[in-house]
């Protein structure tokens, strides 16, 4: 399964967007590496390249680099190795008023001494634009955003969602070869949260500038970007289209990040003839013979909503399972399960409870062998503490190798 | 979107100097101030100890000759020298301990709050910033026996009119006096910000477990405003030390020479007889001294393991 | 094991507490006035009459005149030693204010092991007394023929007053989120124009009260103004001695003087007394 961050399997919704502005603009990432004057090392060879207009989402834990990655782009970070690149010309060296990119800061850096007007109008102040172009262009944008009622208040008189508005307009009003956003909607309540995440999308079908948006939520990440780039400790596991995240995940980290609940993990033994062996029961998974020799330690990754309770065309392997818990969600049932069904019930619901991850074996920093949890229809019988059957599909099945956790 | 000319944002060279400059350029601004610190406080410094090896009398001769560390053991066996190291010592220790305690004492009456408190404290900041000479002078008026305002009030009760700067035995109390009155409020204004950081959990965890309050002061309180402590005393140490102006304005040494301390000698060596090498010496030790003592009192401080 | 009684009694409490505030006020108030007191007859002798201010038996509250503010000025050209005294505290000010904050600007937003040591070393320049310097420091300026002009006390002043703009303005510019800042790079604006246009408007009250304490010291400073300048150029804390003569002190008119002296420092005082703790102490308390 290869993993081409440049491939153009482009976009799809690029074609539906108006004609983008202004210059021809993509953003890449070449070798990037940084490494802070304490030593450590926050991105460690970099390779990223985004298309001309691409909505691009850098998603991983905190820590991962993303952020750092974000402000190297925009030059506020300057990077110890390898180049950086926007709309072709090579601005590794160049400092950030130079760059001709625009930053959604987190917590907006807004000027606080300014109202919204002279917020708005301070980036084309300061590149000398007359005060009629300044005005027209803020009025604009301000009109864009909504914020046309609010011109003459000043940050502090406006609330969570305005002030992002705001951070916004001043980015937009440039009309930049790059936008950035760094984790922009972190500060707001979830309704706001979601209502802007779509209001972000529509401006970016607008306007088309490529844009790197960074954030810790996997489901912002899925829900936005064309691509989303996954990462961890400095290193990028994965860019890829959302669906091919959640269908193809490179290694057991990217699965386990992408999706929610995430993914059940357990170990198993390739079985001589073709199948796996876990928690002492036969899994006929053809595939795991082709992929893995026999006698392999691998995991065994299926996620929640690819169970089902009854035999199908798309689900074909029968697991024996003991259910623990039930949870009735209203839509669907969350069914809470371990794998081994002469597992003491009660043991299984212990440590269930005490969710203890440091004893539970990890497999390339990923916690294998959690209680799983399936989400299943509402006419499921299944009932805690009597041991029933759930089918997977071994289309949708992962394996990884239970040694480096990438997927076979 | 219409087409409004936006200029473009300057391209600059990705050039090594740039590279340079990108790296050092911030150091430029500190240059100035850096320069002219280490120009003012090295220099005399250093020939201030230069000097101080030196037998050199402006007045007697714009000559000068090297003599080595003479001048240093000349001091040490300088009677006056050692006399005016305990006044200044005396000082030191009757000023900042009272200070402390009484900038304590005032800043546990004003840990709560009251009303009228804020107003009260702004007052309070008041003699701090009376010009020193200032201060001298008022209370050189104010202790006159004759139509001083204290001795007035004394008369009142019955006690004699006593001349408090004149009296040998009286002069170095009455100076300390009055620095007290200068600088408690200092001590105050740091402890009651320090008393007013204690987080108020800890107190009630205590008093829940029975403490009285005298032992919450002394088992909790204190020791986690030690560093605030240390803060106003090694600055209360510091500037005793110093003390020069009010002396000016009220005894200059005197009586006799009571109230000699190491600054006014050294003032007196090198403006009144010119003795530079004497003085430099003189202020060379007392720097050590000054030295030596806030380490210690810094050192004694943070003995114990601090928390956070 | 002794017996712990658990509730105590009510009424008895608020009586105490309410006493107990009443107590706080009065102690409170008592102590402030004791150490107001002193001022308080500086400013009445101020404006009493010669005759007045030399009686045996003081009174406390007279009609006031303020012909001892007349001669101060008129007769003893104490107006000139107060103009000198503006201008040598100002420029020294604005001087310090300026440089130190081309030293705090870099040392607030570059943390680096270097910075540290610089900012310690800057602290431990309180630690030199005045005294080891001066003798030196007079020797140069007279050299060079600055003796007796306000130029060397202000060249003084500024060094006098140099860590603590530095401290202070490093703390107010650390304060300030770095994200503004960045912002503005973003947006194209140059390092000193972000610094005019952001970082300066926000950081303007911290400055002031910084230049008003700084000040201050300059205003009130003795021993450096006594040595280093002249007759036609002493400042008012030097002008204040002249009044101490060997035939007569004219107390009432030294405590007008005084008043006068004091008066510009305390509205400064009460104008910056929030910052006021954190500027003696360098920044070590706040």
């Amino acid at each position: 399964m290869s993993n081409n961050p440049s491939a153009a399997g482009g976009p799809a919704t690029q074609a539906q967007r108006s004609a983008p502005i202004g210059r021809a603009a993509g953003v890449a990432f070449e070798q990037v590496v940084v490494t802070f004057a304490d030593g450590t090392t926050a991105l460690k060879g970099l390779d990223l390249e985004i298309g001309h207009g691409e909505f691009v989402v850098l998603v991983g834990p905190s820590g991962c680099g993303k952020s750092t990655a974000l402000r190297a782009l925009a030059g506020l970070q300057t990077v110890s190795a390898g180049a950086i690149r926007i709309g072709g010309h090579d601005v590794t060296d160049l400092d950030p008023q130079e760059r001709d990119v625009a930053m959604v800061f987190q917590n907006y850096a807004l000027y606080p001494h300014k109202n919204v007007y002279d917020n708005l109008a301070y980036p084309l102040r300061v590149r000398g634009a007359s005060s009629a172009d300044i005005d027209r262009q803020v009025r604009q944008t301000a009109e864009l955003l909504a914020l046309t009622p609010f011109l003459q208040r000043k940050p502090h008189a406006l609330s969570g969602g305005q002030r992002q508005r705001v951070a916004m307009g001043r980015a937009l009003v440039r009309k930049p070869s790059a936008f950035l956003m760094d984790e922009p909607l972190s500060n707001l309540d979830a309704a706001l949260r979601v209502e802007m995440r779509s209001e972000i999308l529509a401006l970016h079908r607008r306007i088309g500038v490529s844009t790197v948006y960074v954030t810790h939520d996997q489901v912002e990440a899925m829900t936005m970007g064309d691509r989303v780039a996954v990462m961890r400790a400095g290193v990028l596991q994965q860019f890829d289209t959302p669906k091919t995240l959640y269908e193809r995940p490179r290694n057991i980290f990217v699965a386990a990040f992408i999706g929610s609940p995430s993914i059940n993990l357990a170990f198993a033994e390739v079985h001589g003839g073709g199948g796996l062996i876990s928690a002492g029961q036969t899994i006929p998974l053809a595939r795991a013979g082709k992929v893995a020799k026999a006698g392999q330690k691998v995991v065994l990754g299926v996620r929640p909503e690819a169970f089902a309770y009854e035999q199908d065309a798309e689900h074909d392997i029968a697991l024996k399972v003991m259910p623990l818990h039930v949870e009735f969600m209203g839509s669907e049932v969350l069914l809470h399960f371990g794998l081994n069904p002469k597992q003491d019930a009660e043991q299984a619901l212990l440590s269930a409870v005490t969710e203890e991850e440091s004893i539970l074996a990890k497999v390339d920093g990923v916690a294998v062998g959690k209680p799983m949890v399936a989400r299943l229809d509402t006419r499921c019988p299944a009932v805690a503490g009597r041991e029933c059957t759930l089918w997977a599909s071994s289309r949708t099945t992962q394996l990884f190798d239970a040694e480096s956790g990438a997927t076979l | 979107m219409s087409s409004t000319t936006i200029p473009k944002a300057r391209r600059g060279s990705g050039s090594p100097l740039n590279r340079v400059i990108r790296r050092y350029g911030w150091l430029v601004p500190m240059i100035p101030g850096m320069a002219f610190l280490i120009a003012i406080s090295v220099y005399p410094t250093l020939y201030s100890l230069n000097a101080s090896f030196y037998r050199w009398n402006l007045a007697a001769s714009a000559r000068r000759s090297l003599t080595g560390f003479r001048n240093y053991e000349l001091l040490l066996s300088d009677p006056s020298f050692w006399h005016s190291v305990v006044v200044t010592l005396v000082y030191v220790a009757f000023v900042v301990a009272l200070e402390l305690t009484i900038g304590l004492v005032l800043a546990l009456l004003f840990f709560r709050r009251f009303p009228s408190d804020h107003f009260l404290r702004a007052l309070l900041i008041l003699p701090m910033v009376v010009a020193p000479v200032v201060v001298g002078l008022l209370w050189r008026y104010m202790l006159n026996p004759r139509f001083g305002i204290v001795s007035y009030l004394m008369s009142l009760v019955g006690l004699p009119r006593v001349d408090f700067l004149g009296d040998p035995a009286l002069a170095l109390p009455t100076l300390i006096v009055i620095d007290v009155w200068q600088w408690t409020p200092f001590t105050f204004l740091i402890l009651l910000a320090a008393l007013q950081g204690v987080p108020e959990d800890v107190i009630e965890a205590a008093r829940i477990d029975g403490a009285r309050s005298m032992r919450i002061l002394f088992d909790h309180i204190l020791p986690m405003i030690r560093y605030p402590v240390a803060v106003a005393l090694v600055l209360r140490l510091l500037d005793a030390f110093r003390v020069y102006d009010i002396i000016y304005m009220t005894t200059r040494g005197g009586p006799i020479d009571a109230t000699q301390t190491l600054s006014w000698q050294i003032y007196d060596l090198g403006f009144k007889s010119f003795d530079i090498g004497y003085a430099a010496a003189y202020s060379w030790l007392m720097l050590i001294l000054v030295v030596a003592i806030s380490t210690v009192a810094l050192a004694i401080l943070f003995r114990k393991t601090d928390f956070a | 094991m002794t017996e712990f009684r658990l509730t105590a009694p009510r009424r008895r409490v608020r009586w105490i507490r309410r006493v107990g505030v009443v107590a706080q006020v009065a102690g409170a108030t008592l102590a402030t006035l004791l150490f107001i007191a002193p001022i308080l007859w500086m400013i009445s002798t101020a404006l009493k009459t010669g005759n007045q201010a030399f009686s045996a038996t003081p009174q406390i509250l007279v009609a006031p005149t303020f012909e001892n503010f007349t001669h101060v000025f008129t007769a003893s050209a104490f107006g000139s030693a107060l103009t000198v005294s503006a201008f040598a505290a100002t420029v020294s000010t604005l001087l310090a204010l300026v440089i130190g904050a081309g030293v705090a600007y870099p040392l607030a937003r570059r943390p680096g092991a270097v910075q540290q040591q610089v900012a310690f070393w800057i602290l431990s320049l309180r630690i030199l007394p005045p005294i080891v310097i001066i003798i030196p420091l007079f020797l140069l300026f007279r050299s060079v023929g600055l003796t007796g002009t306000v130029w060397s006390l202000i060249i003084l002043y500024t060094f006098m007053n140099l860590p603590l703009t530095i401290w202070l303005l490093r703390g107010f510019f650390a304060d300030l989120p770095v994200e503004i800042e960045e912002a503005a790079y973003v947006d194209g604006a140059s390092k000193l124009r972000t610094f005019l246009d952001v970082t300066l408007p926000l950081t303007l009250p911290g400055a002031i009260s910084t230049g008003l304490l700084a000040f201050i010291f300059a205003w009130n400073e003795f021993l450096f103004a006594n040595v280093l300048t002249g007759a036609s150029t002493r400042t008012a804390p030097v002008a204040l001695t002249e009044f101490v003569n060997p035939v007569s002190i004219e107390w009432n008119n030294i405590m007008s003087a005084g008043t006068l002296v004091v008066l510009p420092v305390w509205i400064f005082a009460l104008a910056v007394q929030r910052y006021l703790v954190r500027g003696m102490t360098m920044g070590a308390v706040k």
